[in-house]
Parts: C-alpha cells; structure tokens; sequence
C-alpha cells in the first residue's frame, strides 16, 4: 500500500522536475514523460481503489506517519492517510488528469513552452495528490497552496496576453484572502486541541476539548473559508471566470474537476467535527452561490465562461448538500460532477480548436461537423440537468435536492436552502440548453469558421468518450460509493468519551426522533444506507448528536424525496422548452434582452461585484500602496540622501579646513621660515666690512661677557 | 711722568681710528690705510709693554717682524686692488659685492 | 710737567691728529701724505720708549716702503673724476659704536689693570740685542720672514700680472 501511495504522490513530482530542466531537449517537448507519470499514477490509483473497495468495510483506514518538525515539545507530524474517500478522490483526481493529459497533447499541439505545460500539469497533479493523501490539517494546507501556485502558473499559461496576467494574479490573491482564514482555523484548532492530525482531531473534539461550541463554530467556519476561496463560493468567487483566460484542458482539470472541488474535500473531511451552526452558513453561502452564479450564466456569450459559471453553481450545491447533513449528496455530486464538467469544457475545448473562437454567437449548426463532440456534450449536458437514471448527475443533484427539501420541510425557517438551489435548478438546465442549441443547432453565424470546422484528432474525441461513459455509468457505481463513502462516525472515535459531552444537555433536546435511536446515531453524523442501517449495533450506546435543533435525521430528509423527484422532472422540462423555444429563433436573444434590459445589464456584468471589489478593496490598496512608495522615497530616501548630502557637506567642510587651516599652517609655517631666511638674508650682503662690523660687534659683546 | 697707561691710551685711539677708518671707508686703498694704522698702534702697545712690564728686547723684536709682515701684506694687498680695479674699474668696496647672498 | 712730558704730548697729538686726517679725509692723496706723518709720529713713540733700531726700522719701511707702496697703489687705482670720496653717514653710526666700543674697552682695561710694572730700564742701545737676538733665540720667524718675504714678492707680482689674452703680453 505505501508503494502505491508513494508511485501515485511522486512520480508526477518527478515529470514535473524532469520537464522542468530537460523538457526542451526531449522529443516532443516531453508530453510523454508527463502522461506516462499520471499513467502510472492511475494505475497506482486503481490498485489502490481496488484494494479499498474489494475488502467492503467502509471504515477502512491506512495510515504512515513520519515526523516532520521535532523542537523541544513540539512535534509536527507529516503522513499519508487512505480511507474510502481517499481512494475515490485518488481515481477522481488521477482519472480526470490523465485523459486530461491526453486531451492536451492534441490541444496544445504547436504551442510555445508546450514542454513546460506538462510539467505544469505533472506539478498540479502532484500537489493535488498530495492534499487529498494527507493525514493532517497542515498537510491540506500545503498541498492547498501548492495547488493555488499549480492554478497560478497555468492560468497564467498565455501570460504574454495582458488578460491572462492579470487573471492568473487575480486567482492567487484571491485565493490567499481564503487561505488567511483556513490558516486561522488550523492555528484555532492547534490552540485548542494541540494536534492536527484528522483522526486526533476527530478524537479530541469527540472527547469535548474544545472550550466552548462558539469557538469550534468559529474554527469550523474560518476553515470553511478557505473552501471558499478554493472552491469559488460567493464573495471568493470572481476569479474562477477569469481563469478561464487559461488553456481549456487546464479549465477542464482545474477549474471544474479537482482543484475547485478540493474545497468541498474539506468541508467532507471537517465534516464530523462542524458544528450546526457552521454548517447552516456552509449550506446558505452554498445556495446562495448556486443560485447567483446561475443567473450570470444566463447571458454569457464566452462558452466557456457559461461553463465557469456553471462551475460556481455546481459547487455551491455540493456545499448546500454538505451543509444540509448530506454527506452521500455533498461528495458524490463532486465525482459526477467531475466527470461531467470535464467533459463539457473539453467539449468546449474540442469546438474552440475547431472554430477558433470562444464566442457562442460566432458559432451554430455545429452538431453535423462535429457529431462526436456533439454527442458527448449533450450526455454532459443532460447529466448537470439532472435526466433521470440514465447520467450519474440524476443520483446526487436529485439526493442533494431531495435533502435539502427535507431540511427545508423540518425547519422552515431555513427553507430558502431549498428554494434557492431548487430555482437555481432550472435556471441551469436553461442556460445549458440555451448554450447547446446556440452552438450546435440553428445556422451557422459565420460561414467561414463553419467551413473550417472540424472533429479533432483522436486524443481529443477519446477522452470526450471515455467522460461520457462514466456519465453514462452512474448507475452502477452510485450505490457502492453511497455504502462505503461513510463520514468517520463517533463510534470509530473514542467511542465512550463522546457521551461525555458538556455542550449542555438542552442542545439534546429538539427535532429528533427518538424511536429512530439507530438512525439518529448515524443521522447525526450524516447519512445512513438507504437499504438498511449498516451500523445498528451501534444504536445500543445511544450516542445522540450533541447538536440537535439543527440537525435533521436522515428518516426526515428522506421525507422530501419524492416531491422532489416531481419537482426536478418539471424543472428539465420547463427549462428545455424555455430555452429552445427562446434560442431556435435568431432575433430572439435581442429582442429579450431589449425587454429586460436592465436586469440583463447587472446580469451581464456579473452583478458588478468585480467592479465593487476593485472600487473597495483594490483601489484603497493601491491608494496604500502609493502612500507607502511616496513615503518610502520621501522620508526614507529623504533621509538617507539628507545623510548623504550631510556627509558631503560635512566632508567638503573638513576638505576646506584642511585646505585652509591645515595647509595654511603649513604653507604658514613655509613662509615664516622664508620671512626670516629673507631678513637674515640680508645680512650677506657682500661688503667685507660690513662683515667685519658684525665680526668686531660679537668680538666686543664677547669680551663684555667675559669682563662682567 | 709718561707712564705705560699713557701709551696704551695713545695706541687705544689710534687704533680705534685704524677700526673707523676699515669699517667706513669706500675707497679701498684708504681701508688699507686704517690697516696700516691699527697694526701700528698694535706696535707701540707692544714696545709700550717691553718698556715697562717685559725684560729684554722681545716686545721690539716682535715689533719688528709686525712692521715686516704688514710691508709684505700691503703689497699682497695692492696686488689684488689692482687685480680688482681692472675687473670693475673701481675699486670702491661698498659695490664689490660677489659674495652677496 | 716735565719738558719730556710735554714733548711726548705734542707728538701724540701731531701723531693722532694725521692719523684723524687720514680717517676722515676726502682728498686720498693727501690722506697719504698725512699717513706719512702719522708714521713719523710712529716713530718718535718709538723713541720715546727707548726702541731706537724700531724707530729707524719704521722710518725705513713704513715712512719709505708702504709710503710709496700706498702711493702707487692709489695712483693706479684712481677713478676719472679726481679722486673724490664721500663718506657715508649712514655707515657711520655702527663703525662709531664699534670703534667707540673698543675704545672704552681699551681704556678701561689700561686704567683698571694692575700692571706688573718694573723700574724703566736704562737706555742701552737696542741693535745689539735685536741683531743678536734675530740670530739666536729668534732665528727660525726671522728665515721664515724671509721665505714670506719672497713669496709675498712672486705672489704680488703674479696676482697683479695682466692676463696675456686680455690684453697682449
């Protein structure tokens, strides 16, 4: 098993530094040391998938632990952890990359850094690996910031394009507002517990070590925004349209498949230990992305930004179906909608390169050129808007509206939990359908790029098919994730110090059902089987959920599902006919959008949120930032040059008095000795007798010496 | 009575007259002349002393070699007066200065 | 005062007067003329204290030799406008002090001194002693005047010679 982690973490790793520094000089710009590496990924992945799956015991866990940091009294220890989850995020993860890979080799065929792209992806892959293997909280953190620098260096791919720079720079600071709050969240749950290792952490909350149930909400919800930022929650939420300025491969793995569901990978691992009251602001933040981004979608023309938007949304229900309590919903609706959004953006990608362009208007009656391409975009199409049974999306958008009805119904003061992703619902088949017919029905726009268009080669019609596939397969493999994907339950944990929790015995009390002890066990933590309840025996303990007034038993949620069912069915339908009915027509588009002009200029401008955020926030900043230059050259250059310009008079004074006084002293001196050398000069002046005066003088004043 | 004190008064000025007459005179044949005088008075303090302090005739025997050299000097003495004269066509000693500094 | 006395009197002052002329005169021929009489006077000192070969020998030498030696030498050497001269007073006033100085020297040495005075002998003639004496006790400063003598006489006439390229031998 350590093998298989270890081949599946590092050998992506290695492509990445072997691209890196050798990537010119290999043949092909080295495309296929990248994907040989995420193929050995995969298969790594499988074997360990199969290896989790075929022993049937949801509660399988592996785990190494190694020591990282060891300081007096302070150990931080680093491992790997497999567990169910694991082993599907791994296939999710590996599986999307590879066939990515592949994508890309026809994709980016001819484009410049090509080997640097790959090392790129092997970079990303690697990093994204590494969040979902590790064991503890600082290991998701690294690996998430090595997946926001992955994100950076690839949406940045095109950086000679002035728009790809700036989004690739928008992506990582916005990111890193979301990273400030996880990382207050991890040093708030090191405060209080002292580890961060998952299952101690599991342990020790379960054992109530946290002071108070405020101070875990809050812990909960600072962790939470790190998911936001990740996963494009509403207000984090504006770099992930323009990270669409990246290669679509890259959107297609990136920004649809993995690293944006990394978010909701925490929130599934937090899981056990989020308090109601951070799960009610998980599932509004949810909904209410849902449905906003939804209605942008509406009136997008760039297709892949519909996609992005479409992301958001998606997204934003895996985060209602989570916050909801719906454990199954939440995850599940991640691997569907990997599948399905990957192969909707390399349907994109499929057109781009085909047509050259990402505008939807330039674009139609593509259906008969591209008849692969076509038909693996409507399966997709078909599984985001939830057709029954036959996609894999029917099984979780379906359970996570059928829980949320559920939660709605039983505490109706929340029912906009519902209501919004339930509209939002059909808002999303209605753009899909709106973006598919524009597309691929109707008149070609543009005769000459419809000429020129055409399927492309196999590496990017196979991995279109094999994502179908999988869409098309969800049937089978619903019910096996459903049993074995189980969130880690008190029982696993310390099973005997969970009764002794001092929240207070009234949060006992409220909405739950006391007749359904074996359920509630489990309701508490998440979802049950739907066939049987897997872990009766452990009703014995009556292990109730601390926090009872939020939390709605799985018997309740369960209640809405059937309206739901009706309610969805519906939603396709109308939205369909909506669509269609608006787009077959040419003029149609302008004509609504004259009617409703208003709400269509603040949809189309994505509510001016990025307009407000460069107004509120990264105007001052920058204000701040001159203010910092100005004083910076002002005072501190100032001072520095007044000292320099000091130092000069200083040293030109010292200069002058050297010049003057030193020299004057000497040159002073000189010319004494020259005054007297001239006077006594004098003396000689040639004349014997004068000489002989001075001679008798002396003789005289000797002989007076001598007398007296 | 002439006593030894009056000779050597007698000789004081005379030779003081000799030292004037060096030290101020231009021309300088009559700076030979103040020597003249100054080893004259030389002299008589010289026989003046033998008379009355020394015994024998030392005093006038030194005399008499004085009175020879100073023959012998003031023609030495002349010889380059002459030698001079026909250089600058003077011989006045306050312009003969080749020494000067 | 004794008519010595007075004798002795008048010939220092005939001797010191000349010998002022000498000094202060203008006029350098006339000076020499009166050093003439200055050398007289000279000589009757010498008299007066008994040292009559000196007296004889100055006559001689002093009154005839350096007489007409200074003589030549001025004649030779006399300058176009008459053989004028003036005297600096300027210069004076040191050559005053100076002289004045050595006098007051002199004087006061002579009057203070305790001289060892021994009774004046009587006069004997001198020649006798200064002839034996110059051969015997004084023999070797009188060869050695001589060979001065002799060179004084090659070196007078060598350094007054007139160099041949000047002017012709």
């Amino acid at each position: 098993m350590l093998t298989a982690a270890l081949i599946c973490l590092l050998v992506p790793l290695a492509a990445f530094v072997v691209q890196l520094f050798l990537g010119t000089r290999l043949p092909r710009g080295g495309d296929f040391v990248s994907v040989g590496a995420i193929g050995a990924s995969l298969l790594a992945a499988c074997w360990i998938f199969w290896q989790v799956m075929a022993g049937g015991e949801p509660g399988y866990q592996w785990s190494m632990v190694f020591r990282w940091v060891e300081v007096e009294g302070f150990t931080i220890p680093m491992g790997l952890a497999i567990d169910t989850l694991t082993a599907w995020m791994l296939l999710v993860v590996v599986g999307v990359s590879f066939l990515v890979h592949v994508f890309s080799i026809g994709y980016m065929h001819g484009e410049d850094r090509y080997h640097l792209y790959f090392g790129y992806l092997s970079l990303f892959s690697f990093s994204m690996l590494w969040l979902v293997l590790s064991d503890n909280l600082l290991g998701i953190f690294v690996g998430w910031e090595l997946v926001g620098v992955s994100s950076y260096l690839l949406i940045g791919f095109f950086f000679p394009k002035r728009s790809a720079a700036l989004a690739c720079k928008k992506a990582f600071l916005t990111n890193r507002v979301g990273d400030l709050g996880m990382w207050l969240g991890i040093m708030l749950v090191w405060k209080e517990l002292g580890v961060l290792r998952l299952e101690q952490v599991y342990h020790h909350v379960g054992a109530g070590a946290f002071s108070s149930e405020a101070t875990l909400t809050i812990a909960g919800v600072l962790l939470f925004v790190g998911a936001v930022g990740k996963s494009a929650q509403l207000p984090l939420h504006v770099w992930l349209p323009d990270a669409m300025e990246g290669p679509t491969p890259v959107s297609a793995l990136i920004h649809a498949a993995t690293m944006v569901a990394a978010g909701v990978y925490l929130v599934g691992r937090l899981f056990p230990i989020l308090t109601p009251d951070a799960l009610l602001v998980i599932a509004y933040v949810g909904a209410l992305t849902a449905f906003f981004a939804a209605t942008i979608a509406i009136v997008q023309d760039d297709i892949k930004r519909v996609l992005a938007y479409s992301t958001v949304s998606q997204l934003g229900y895996m985060m209602v179906g989570l916050g909801v309590g719906s454990y199954f919903g939440g995850l599940f609706h991640l691997t569907t909608h990997a599948a399905f959004k990957a192969c909707l953006f390399l349907g994109s990608g499929s057109v781009i390169h085909a047509v050259h362009t990402q505008n939807i208007w330039e674009m139609g009656g593509l259906r008969k050129k591209m008849p692969i391409t076509f038909a693996t975009w409507v399966i997709s199409t078909a599984a985001i808007s939830g057709f029954p049974v036959l996609t894999n999306g029917f099984f979780s958008k379906e359970r996570i509206l059928g829980d949320a009805m559920g939660f709605g119904l039983h505490l109706p003061q929340h029912f906009l939990i519902f209501a919004l992703p339930m509209v939002a619902a059909v808002i999303t088949v209605f753009y899909m359908t709106r973006v598919t017919i524009v597309t691929f029905f109707g008149e070609p726009r543009d005769r000459e790029k419809y000429e020129h268009a055409h399927e492309g080669g196999f590496e990017i019609t196979a991995p279109l098919m094999v994502l179908s596939a999988i869409t098309l397969l969800g049937f089978a493999y619903a019910g096996p994730f459903e049993r074995m994907v189980t969130p880690p339950s008190s029982t696993d944990y310390a099973a005997e110090q969970f009764a002794a929790f001092h929240y207070g015995e009234s949060l006992r009390t409220g909405a739950l059902d006391e007749s359904h002890g074996a359920h509630a066990a489990e309701a508490g933590r998440g979802e049950a089987a739907h066939e049987e309840p897997a872990h009766a025996e452990t009703g014995a303990e009556h292990h109730e959920a601390p926090w009872g007034p939020h939390r709605v038993d799985a018997h309740s949620l369960h209640t809405g599902h059937r309206a739901v069912l009706y309610l969805s069915l519906l939603a396709l339908i109308l939205g369909v006919a909506l669509a269609t009915l608006i787009y077959h027509r040419k003029r149609s588009q302008e004509a609504l959008a004259r009617r409703f002009s208003g709400t269509w200029r603040v949809l189309y401008n994505k509510y001016f949120v990025d307009e407000a955020y460069q107004a509120g926030v990264v105007n001052p900043l920058l204000w701040l930032n001159r203010l910092s230059a100005a004083f910076d050259r002002v005072v501190i250059d100032g001072a520095v040059n007044g000292s320099a310009t000091l130092t000069r008079a200083l040293s030109s004074g010292s200069g002058w008095s050297d010049l003057r006084i030193i020299d004057g002293i000497v040159n002073g001196i000189a010319s004494v000795t020259q005054v007297f050398g001239a006077a006594f000069r004098r003396v000689e002046t040639g004349r014997i007798q004068h000489y002989f005066a001075f001679f008798l003088a002396g003789t005289l004043v000797l002989m007076l010496i001598r007398v007296y | 009575m002439i006593g030894l004190v009056h000779y050597l008064v007698f000789a004081g000025i005379l030779f003081c007259l000799g030292l004037f007459a060096v030290l101020t005179r231009r021309n300088a044949v009559t700076v030979l002349m103040g020597i003249e005088l100054m080893l004259n008075a030389g002299n008589v303090n010289l026989v003046a002393f033998n008379r009355f302090v020394g015994s024998g005739v030392n005093g006038q025997i030194f005399a008499l070699f004085i009175i020879v050299l100073a023959a012998a000097e003031a023609a030495v003495a002349l010889a380059i007066l002459l030698n001079i004269y026909r250089t600058y066509k003077h011989i006045t000693v306050d312009e003969i200065h080749l020494l000067r500094g | 005062m004794s008519f010595e006395a007075s004798i002795w009197y008048l010939v220092a002052l005939l001797t010191l007067g000349t010998g002022a002329y000498v000094v202060f005169t203008r006029n350098i021929v006339r000076a020499a003329f009166a050093l003439v009489f200055t050398f007289l006077g000279v000589a009757a000192m010498y008299v007066f204290l008994r040292a009559d070969f000196l007296a004889a020998a100055q006559l001689l030498i002093y009154g005839g030799g350096i007489t007409v030696l200074l003589l030549f030498g001025v004649m030779l050497t006399h300058r176009h406008e008459g053989m004028e001269l003036k005297l600096d007073p300027l210069k004076a006033l040191p050559a005053v002090a100076i002289a004045g100085g050595f006098f007051v020297a002199i004087w006061s040495a002579a009057r203070r001194a305790d001289w060892d005075l021994v009774a004046p002998v009587e006069p004997v003639g001198t020649s006798e002693a200064i002839g034996s004496a110059i051969m015997t006790t004084h023999l070797l400063p009188f060869e050695e005047i001589s060979v001065l003598l002799l060179v004084v006489l090659i070196g007078a006439l060598f350094v007054a010679r007139r160099s041949g390229e000047e002017e012709g031998s």
